[in-house]
Protein backbone atom coordinates (compact mmCIF):
# COMPACT_ATOMS: atom_id res chain seq x y z
CA UNK A 1 0.00 0.00 0.00
CA UNK A 2 1.80 3.43 -0.95
CA UNK A 3 1.38 5.97 1.41
CA UNK A 4 2.34 9.97 2.42
CA UNK A 5 3.33 12.58 1.98
CA UNK A 6 4.79 13.39 5.15
CA UNK A 7 4.09 16.59 6.55
CA UNK A 8 8.16 18.47 6.61
CA UNK A 9 10.01 21.09 6.19
CA UNK A 10 10.63 22.69 3.39
CA UNK A 11 7.96 20.47 1.34
CA UNK A 12 5.85 17.83 1.74
CA UNK A 13 7.82 14.66 1.51
CA UNK A 14 8.42 13.13 -0.76
CA UNK A 15 8.35 15.54 -3.33
CA UNK A 16 6.90 13.03 -5.88
CA UNK A 17 3.76 12.19 -2.97
CA UNK A 18 4.44 9.02 -3.25
CA UNK A 19 5.85 6.86 -0.02
CA UNK A 20 6.28 3.31 -2.39
CA UNK A 21 7.01 0.62 0.67
CA UNK A 22 9.38 -1.54 -2.21
CA UNK A 23 11.67 1.61 -2.92
CA UNK A 24 12.19 3.01 0.80
CA UNK A 25 14.79 2.43 2.77
CA UNK A 26 14.75 3.09 6.70
CA UNK A 27 18.87 4.42 7.59
CA UNK A 28 20.00 3.86 10.91
CA UNK A 29 23.40 5.29 10.76
CA UNK A 30 25.93 4.47 13.41
CA UNK A 31 23.95 3.48 16.71
CA UNK A 32 27.22 2.51 18.24
CA UNK A 33 27.86 2.05 22.33
CA UNK A 34 31.09 4.23 20.80
CA UNK A 35 28.72 6.98 19.52
CA UNK A 36 25.28 6.60 22.54
CA UNK A 37 27.03 3.92 25.09
CA UNK A 38 28.87 4.54 28.19
CA UNK A 39 32.44 4.19 28.25
CA UNK A 40 32.74 4.65 23.73
CA UNK A 41 34.63 7.24 22.34
CA UNK A 42 32.19 9.90 22.91
CA UNK A 43 31.88 9.27 26.20
CA UNK A 44 35.88 9.20 26.36
CA UNK A 45 35.96 12.31 24.89
CA UNK A 46 33.59 13.94 27.47
CA UNK A 47 30.67 15.07 25.40
CA UNK A 48 26.98 14.27 27.04
CA UNK A 49 25.54 10.64 26.01
CA UNK A 50 22.32 12.79 26.97
CA UNK A 51 22.57 14.47 23.48
CA UNK A 52 23.33 11.44 21.28
CA UNK A 53 20.88 9.02 22.90
CA UNK A 54 17.77 11.37 22.84
CA UNK A 55 16.95 9.97 19.51
CA UNK A 56 16.84 6.27 20.28
CA UNK A 57 13.37 5.85 21.47
CA UNK A 58 11.63 7.51 18.86
CA UNK A 59 13.86 5.52 16.20
CA UNK A 60 13.09 2.11 17.86
CA UNK A 61 9.48 3.17 16.82
CA UNK A 62 10.09 4.38 13.50
CA UNK A 63 12.37 1.10 13.04
CA UNK A 64 9.33 -1.24 14.36
CA UNK A 65 6.85 0.50 11.86
CA UNK A 66 9.04 0.31 8.89
CA UNK A 67 9.68 -3.33 9.46
CA UNK A 68 6.00 -3.88 9.62
CA UNK A 69 5.68 -1.93 6.64
CA UNK A 70 8.13 -4.16 4.54
CA UNK A 71 10.95 -1.24 4.23
CA UNK A 72 14.51 -2.02 3.40
CA UNK A 73 16.23 -1.57 6.86
CA UNK A 74 19.96 -0.50 6.38
CA UNK A 75 22.01 -0.28 10.06
CA UNK A 76 25.84 1.42 9.31
CA UNK A 77 28.67 0.70 11.29
CA UNK A 78 31.82 3.06 11.65
CA UNK A 79 34.90 1.00 12.87
CA UNK A 80 38.56 0.27 11.69
CA UNK A 81 40.06 -2.67 11.11
CA UNK A 82 42.05 -4.18 14.02
CA UNK A 83 45.59 -3.62 12.54
CA UNK A 84 43.95 0.22 11.60
CA UNK A 85 45.32 0.07 7.72
CA UNK A 86 42.23 1.65 7.13
CA UNK A 87 42.34 4.46 9.23
CA UNK A 88 43.82 8.16 7.59
CA UNK A 89 46.76 8.92 9.70
CA UNK A 90 45.38 12.04 10.62
CA UNK A 91 42.16 11.14 11.81
CA UNK A 92 44.72 8.63 13.84
CA UNK A 93 46.29 11.48 14.92
CA UNK A 94 43.44 13.89 15.90
CA UNK A 95 41.84 11.11 18.26
CA UNK A 96 44.90 10.79 20.15
CA UNK A 97 45.89 14.27 20.52
CA UNK A 98 42.54 14.63 22.79
CA UNK A 99 43.32 11.23 24.71
CA UNK A 100 40.41 9.01 22.92
CA UNK A 101 42.79 6.92 20.60
CA UNK A 102 41.19 5.08 17.79
CA UNK A 103 42.39 1.37 18.85
CA UNK A 104 43.10 2.48 21.92
CA UNK A 105 42.06 0.29 24.78
CA UNK A 106 38.79 1.49 26.48
CA UNK A 107 35.96 0.25 29.17
CA UNK A 108 34.41 -1.06 26.04
CA UNK A 109 37.02 -2.13 23.96
CA UNK A 110 39.76 -0.74 21.62
CA UNK A 111 37.77 2.00 20.25
CA UNK A 112 36.33 2.96 16.88
CA UNK A 113 38.05 -1.13 15.90
CA UNK A 114 35.49 -3.81 14.37
CA UNK A 115 34.51 -6.69 16.46
CA UNK A 116 34.61 -4.94 20.17
CA UNK A 117 32.21 -4.09 21.95
CA UNK A 118 32.20 -0.67 21.61
CA UNK A 119 31.41 -0.85 17.97
CA UNK A 120 28.38 -3.09 18.24
CA UNK A 121 24.76 -1.54 18.03
CA UNK A 122 22.89 -0.58 21.13
CA UNK A 123 20.16 -3.37 22.01
CA UNK A 124 17.01 -0.33 21.66
CA UNK A 125 17.85 -0.79 17.78
CA UNK A 126 19.49 -3.68 17.02
CA UNK A 127 19.28 -5.65 13.82
CA UNK A 128 17.89 -8.52 13.50
CA UNK A 129 18.13 -11.57 10.61
CA UNK A 130 17.90 -10.45 7.55
CA UNK A 131 18.37 -6.41 7.70
CA UNK A 132 21.15 -5.24 5.72
CA UNK A 133 24.50 -3.82 7.94
CA UNK A 134 27.17 -1.62 6.24
CA UNK A 135 30.29 -1.43 7.81
CA UNK A 136 32.62 1.82 6.89
CA UNK A 137 35.92 3.44 7.54
CA UNK A 138 35.02 6.93 7.10
CA UNK A 139 32.15 9.14 8.08
CA UNK A 140 29.91 8.90 4.72
CA UNK A 141 28.14 5.41 4.82
CA UNK A 142 28.97 5.83 0.69
CA UNK A 143 32.33 6.24 0.82
CA UNK A 144 34.58 3.25 0.60
CA UNK A 145 31.36 0.77 1.16
CA UNK A 146 28.71 -1.41 -0.75
CA UNK A 147 25.83 1.13 0.62
CA UNK A 148 24.87 2.04 -3.28
CA UNK A 149 25.31 -1.00 -4.36
CA UNK A 150 22.83 -2.73 -1.99
CA UNK A 151 20.01 0.21 -2.05
CA UNK A 152 19.77 0.53 -6.05
CA UNK A 153 19.89 -3.41 -6.44
CA UNK A 154 16.87 -3.53 -4.12
CA UNK A 155 15.20 -0.71 -6.04
CA UNK A 156 15.79 1.62 -3.59
CA UNK A 157 15.16 5.18 -4.81
CA UNK A 158 13.58 7.00 -1.21
CA UNK A 159 15.61 7.17 2.12
CA UNK A 160 14.60 8.09 5.57
CA UNK A 161 17.49 9.05 7.83
CA UNK A 162 18.10 8.40 11.56
CA UNK A 163 21.62 8.54 13.19
CA UNK A 164 24.19 9.72 15.27
CA UNK A 165 25.57 12.13 14.81
CA UNK A 166 23.17 15.14 13.35
CA UNK A 167 26.25 17.30 11.77
CA UNK A 168 28.60 14.68 11.15
CA UNK A 169 28.47 11.09 10.16
CA UNK A 170 23.74 11.13 9.43
CA UNK A 171 25.05 14.69 7.61
CA UNK A 172 27.73 13.20 5.35
CA UNK A 173 25.82 10.44 4.25
CA UNK A 174 22.73 12.47 3.57
CA UNK A 175 24.41 15.04 1.12
CA UNK A 176 26.08 11.71 0.01
CA UNK A 177 22.85 10.45 -0.86
CA UNK A 178 20.77 13.57 -2.23
CA UNK A 179 24.03 13.71 -4.68
CA UNK A 180 23.21 10.22 -6.01
CA UNK A 181 19.81 11.31 -6.94
CA UNK A 182 17.98 9.45 -3.78
CA UNK A 183 14.89 11.13 -2.13
CA UNK A 184 16.05 11.41 1.70
CA UNK A 185 14.13 12.92 4.74
CA UNK A 186 15.78 13.07 7.88
CA UNK A 187 13.72 12.70 11.20
CA UNK A 188 14.43 15.53 13.46
CA UNK A 189 14.02 13.30 16.73
CA UNK A 190 15.54 10.21 15.39
CA UNK A 191 18.99 11.64 15.28
CA UNK A 192 21.22 13.83 18.21
CA UNK A 193 25.06 15.55 17.79
CA UNK A 194 27.80 15.90 20.67
CA UNK A 195 26.50 20.00 20.78
CA UNK A 196 22.76 21.26 20.87
CA UNK A 197 23.37 24.48 18.47
CA UNK A 198 25.08 21.83 16.26
CA UNK A 199 22.46 19.92 15.87
CA UNK A 200 19.90 22.44 15.37
CA UNK A 201 21.83 23.97 12.43
CA UNK A 202 22.40 20.78 10.96
CA UNK A 203 18.58 20.34 10.02
CA UNK A 204 18.13 23.88 9.19
CA UNK A 205 20.94 22.93 6.82
CA UNK A 206 18.58 20.42 5.03
CA UNK A 207 15.69 22.89 4.67
CA UNK A 208 18.00 25.58 3.19
CA UNK A 209 17.46 27.36 -0.36
CA UNK A 210 14.70 24.82 -0.93
CA UNK A 211 15.34 21.75 0.44
CA UNK A 212 19.03 21.41 -0.57
CA UNK A 213 20.01 18.11 0.63
CA UNK A 214 15.94 16.81 0.67
CA UNK A 215 13.77 17.46 3.81
CA UNK A 216 13.05 17.17 7.82
CA UNK A 217 9.64 15.69 9.42
CA UNK A 218 9.32 14.59 13.31
CA UNK A 219 8.76 10.94 13.55
CA UNK A 220 5.29 11.50 14.29
CA UNK A 221 4.47 13.48 11.12
CA UNK A 222 6.58 10.28 9.21
CA UNK A 223 4.38 7.62 11.39
CA UNK A 224 1.23 9.66 10.61
CA UNK A 225 1.67 9.36 7.24
CA UNK A 226 2.72 5.25 6.96
CA UNK A 227 -0.50 4.44 9.42
CA UNK A 228 -3.10 6.16 7.86
CA UNK B 1 58.13 21.31 10.60
CA UNK B 2 55.56 24.05 9.15
CA UNK B 3 51.83 24.58 10.67
CA UNK B 4 49.74 27.95 10.91
CA UNK B 5 49.63 30.40 13.54
CA UNK B 6 46.02 30.81 14.98
CA UNK B 7 43.86 27.37 13.57
CA UNK B 8 41.73 25.48 15.59
CA UNK B 9 41.29 22.72 17.22
CA UNK B 10 44.91 21.84 16.45
CA UNK B 11 48.20 23.85 14.75
CA UNK B 12 47.31 22.79 11.01
CA UNK B 13 48.85 20.69 9.16
CA UNK B 14 48.91 17.88 11.86
CA UNK B 15 52.09 16.22 10.20
CA UNK B 16 53.66 19.92 9.95
CA UNK B 17 54.29 19.52 6.73
CA UNK B 18 53.38 23.30 4.71
CA UNK B 19 55.14 21.86 1.11
CA UNK B 20 52.67 23.47 -1.99
CA UNK B 21 53.92 20.84 -3.83
CA UNK B 22 51.57 18.46 -1.72
CA UNK B 23 48.88 21.13 -1.33
CA UNK B 24 46.18 22.69 -3.47
CA UNK B 25 43.30 25.61 -2.65
CA UNK B 26 39.97 24.17 -3.49
CA UNK B 27 37.23 26.96 -4.58
CA UNK B 28 34.12 25.83 -4.63
CA UNK B 29 30.70 27.01 -5.45
CA UNK B 30 32.81 28.96 -8.01
CA UNK B 31 30.29 29.80 -10.55
CA UNK B 32 27.34 32.18 -10.77
CA UNK B 33 24.02 30.61 -8.93
CA UNK B 34 25.77 29.86 -5.46
CA UNK B 35 28.11 32.53 -5.65
CA UNK B 36 25.17 35.48 -5.96
CA UNK B 37 23.10 33.23 -3.25
CA UNK B 38 25.64 33.80 -0.41
CA UNK B 39 25.53 37.32 1.38
CA UNK B 40 28.87 38.47 1.73
CA UNK B 41 30.28 37.01 -1.85
CA UNK B 42 32.27 40.27 -2.61
CA UNK B 43 34.45 40.35 0.59
CA UNK B 44 35.01 36.82 0.15
CA UNK B 45 35.84 36.88 -3.02
CA UNK B 46 38.15 39.14 -2.85
CA UNK B 47 39.90 37.24 0.15
CA UNK B 48 39.42 34.02 -2.22
CA UNK B 49 41.90 36.27 -4.62
CA UNK B 50 44.39 36.96 -1.84
CA UNK B 51 44.98 33.33 -1.15
CA UNK B 52 44.88 32.43 -4.52
CA UNK B 53 47.96 34.65 -5.63
CA UNK B 54 49.58 33.45 -2.50
CA UNK B 55 49.19 29.77 -3.06
CA UNK B 56 50.23 30.24 -6.81
CA UNK B 57 53.12 32.43 -5.92
CA UNK B 58 54.27 29.54 -3.06
CA UNK B 59 53.67 27.41 -6.37
CA UNK B 60 50.58 25.19 -5.02
CA UNK B 61 48.08 24.94 -7.69
CA UNK B 62 44.45 26.66 -7.50
CA UNK B 63 41.36 24.54 -8.43
CA UNK B 64 38.22 25.71 -9.21
CA UNK B 65 34.16 23.42 -8.84
CA UNK B 66 31.85 23.66 -10.74
CA UNK B 67 29.08 21.84 -9.85
CA UNK B 68 26.15 20.45 -12.16
CA UNK B 69 22.53 19.74 -10.60
CA UNK B 70 22.50 15.80 -9.13
CA UNK B 71 20.89 13.48 -11.73
CA UNK B 72 17.53 11.79 -11.27
CA UNK B 73 16.94 14.15 -8.77
CA UNK B 74 13.84 16.69 -7.71
CA UNK B 75 13.34 20.17 -9.87
CA UNK B 76 14.60 22.37 -7.14
CA UNK B 77 17.67 21.44 -4.87
CA UNK B 78 19.88 23.84 -6.85
CA UNK B 79 19.68 27.82 -7.28
CA UNK B 80 17.48 27.91 -10.69
CA UNK B 81 20.36 29.77 -11.91
CA UNK B 82 23.43 28.18 -11.56
CA UNK B 83 25.82 28.20 -14.16
CA UNK B 84 29.22 27.90 -15.25
CA UNK B 85 30.16 31.39 -15.36
CA UNK B 86 31.98 32.67 -12.92
CA UNK B 87 30.85 36.27 -11.81
CA UNK B 88 33.26 37.44 -9.97
CA UNK B 89 37.15 38.86 -10.78
CA UNK B 90 38.64 37.18 -7.73
CA UNK B 91 37.59 33.97 -8.73
CA UNK B 92 38.59 33.61 -12.11
CA UNK B 93 40.51 31.40 -13.45
CA UNK B 94 44.40 32.19 -13.85
CA UNK B 95 47.02 30.29 -15.93
CA UNK B 96 47.90 27.48 -14.12
CA UNK B 97 44.68 26.82 -12.47
CA UNK B 98 42.52 23.89 -12.69
CA UNK B 99 39.14 23.86 -13.26
CA UNK B 100 36.82 20.62 -12.38
CA UNK B 101 33.27 19.78 -12.70
CA UNK B 102 31.57 17.70 -10.16
CA UNK B 103 28.07 15.90 -10.71
CA UNK B 104 26.52 17.42 -7.30
CA UNK B 105 27.14 19.32 -4.01
CA UNK B 106 30.45 17.36 -3.15
CA UNK B 107 33.15 18.42 -5.06
CA UNK B 108 34.40 15.17 -6.06
CA UNK B 109 31.33 13.35 -6.59
CA UNK B 110 31.21 12.49 -10.21
CA UNK B 111 34.08 14.27 -11.34
CA UNK B 112 37.84 13.80 -11.84
CA UNK B 113 39.19 16.19 -8.92
CA UNK B 114 40.20 12.96 -6.81
CA UNK B 115 42.00 11.85 -9.79
CA UNK B 116 43.71 15.26 -10.41
CA UNK B 117 44.77 15.85 -6.66
CA UNK B 118 46.60 12.12 -6.28
CA UNK B 119 48.13 11.99 -9.92
CA UNK B 120 49.79 15.12 -8.62
CA UNK B 121 50.72 13.80 -5.30
CA UNK B 122 48.42 16.39 -3.68
CA UNK B 123 47.28 15.56 0.08
CA UNK B 124 46.95 18.67 1.56
CA UNK B 125 43.56 21.01 0.86
CA UNK B 126 42.69 24.42 1.48
CA UNK B 127 39.38 25.02 1.19
CA UNK B 128 36.98 28.55 0.31
CA UNK B 129 34.13 29.00 -1.25
CA UNK B 130 30.61 29.93 -2.06
CA UNK B 131 27.06 28.26 -1.01
CA UNK B 132 29.09 27.13 1.74
CA UNK B 133 26.93 25.50 3.59
CA UNK B 134 26.43 23.06 0.73
CA UNK B 135 29.42 23.37 -1.73
CA UNK B 136 32.05 23.75 0.66
CA UNK B 137 30.93 21.67 3.29
CA UNK B 138 30.07 18.58 1.36
CA UNK B 139 33.33 18.58 -0.43
CA UNK B 140 35.14 19.29 2.90
CA UNK B 141 33.48 15.68 3.95
CA UNK B 142 34.19 13.96 1.11
CA UNK B 143 37.78 15.47 1.42
CA UNK B 144 38.23 14.24 4.79
CA UNK B 145 36.95 10.67 4.03
CA UNK B 146 39.40 10.35 1.32
CA UNK B 147 42.30 10.96 3.98
CA UNK B 148 43.04 14.27 2.69
CA UNK B 149 44.60 17.31 5.40
CA UNK B 150 42.11 19.89 5.36
CA UNK B 151 42.05 23.02 6.49
CA UNK B 152 38.78 25.74 6.06
CA UNK B 153 39.27 28.90 5.20
CA UNK B 154 36.57 30.40 7.97
CA UNK B 155 36.99 34.21 6.59
CA UNK B 156 36.72 32.49 2.11
CA UNK B 157 33.92 30.88 3.17
CA UNK B 158 30.67 32.72 1.96
CA UNK B 159 27.71 31.17 3.49
CA UNK B 160 24.10 31.26 2.86
CA UNK B 161 23.39 32.07 6.55
CA UNK B 162 26.21 33.90 8.70
CA UNK B 163 24.43 31.79 12.11
CA UNK B 164 23.88 28.60 10.42
CA UNK B 165 28.00 28.94 9.57
CA UNK B 166 28.90 29.52 12.61
CA UNK B 167 27.59 26.48 13.46
CA UNK B 168 28.81 24.76 10.28
CA UNK B 169 33.12 25.62 10.73
CA UNK B 170 32.35 24.49 15.21
CA UNK B 171 31.08 21.15 13.80
CA UNK B 172 34.81 20.84 11.70
CA UNK B 173 36.47 21.18 15.15
CA UNK B 174 34.09 19.01 17.20
CA UNK B 175 35.93 15.77 18.26
CA UNK B 176 39.36 16.92 18.29
CA UNK B 177 39.21 18.16 14.52
CA UNK B 178 36.83 15.75 13.20
CA UNK B 179 36.56 17.43 9.55
CA UNK B 180 40.33 19.14 10.15
CA UNK B 181 41.03 22.71 11.01
CA UNK B 182 39.90 25.87 10.41
CA UNK B 183 41.85 29.35 10.19
CA UNK B 184 42.16 33.38 8.75
CA UNK B 185 43.24 33.85 5.05
CA UNK B 186 45.73 36.07 6.87
CA UNK B 187 47.41 32.99 8.99
CA UNK B 188 47.70 31.10 5.57
CA UNK B 189 49.03 33.58 3.49
CA UNK B 190 52.23 34.38 5.95
CA UNK B 191 52.96 30.56 6.50
CA UNK B 192 52.58 30.33 2.44
CA UNK B 193 55.07 33.33 1.62
CA UNK B 194 57.25 31.26 3.47
CA UNK B 195 57.07 28.24 2.10
CA UNK B 196 58.19 27.28 -1.45
CA UNK B 197 57.83 24.44 -3.21
CA UNK B 198 60.81 22.30 -3.58
CA UNK B 199 60.03 20.54 -6.91
CA UNK B 200 58.44 23.75 -9.56
CA UNK B 201 54.95 22.31 -10.99
CA UNK B 202 56.61 22.46 -14.06
CA UNK B 203 59.06 19.93 -13.42
CA UNK B 204 56.09 17.53 -12.45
Amino acid sequence: MNLGPVDAEPYPWPYDDVIDPARTALLLIDWQVDFCGPGGYVDAMGYDLDLTRAGLGPTAEVLAAARAAGWLVVHTREGHRPDLRDCPPNKLWRSKRIGAGIGDSGPCGRILVRGEPGWEIVPEVAPIDGELIVDKPGKGAFYSTDLDLLLRRAGITHIVFTGITTDVCVHTTMRDANDRGYECLLLSDCTGATDAGNYEAALKMVTMQGGVFGAVASSKALLAAVDA
Amino acid sequence: MTTLDQTLPYPWPYDGCLDPGRLALIVAGAQTGWIEASPDHAGVAARIAAVSRAVREAGALVVLVHHSRPAGSRPTPFPPEHGTRPAEPGVAQSAGDLVVRSAGVDGFHGGPLDDELRTRGIDHLVLTGFGAEACVDSTLRSANDRGYECLTVTDAVAFFSPQLGRHALASITMSGGIFGAIGPSAALVEALSHASSPVPMEAK
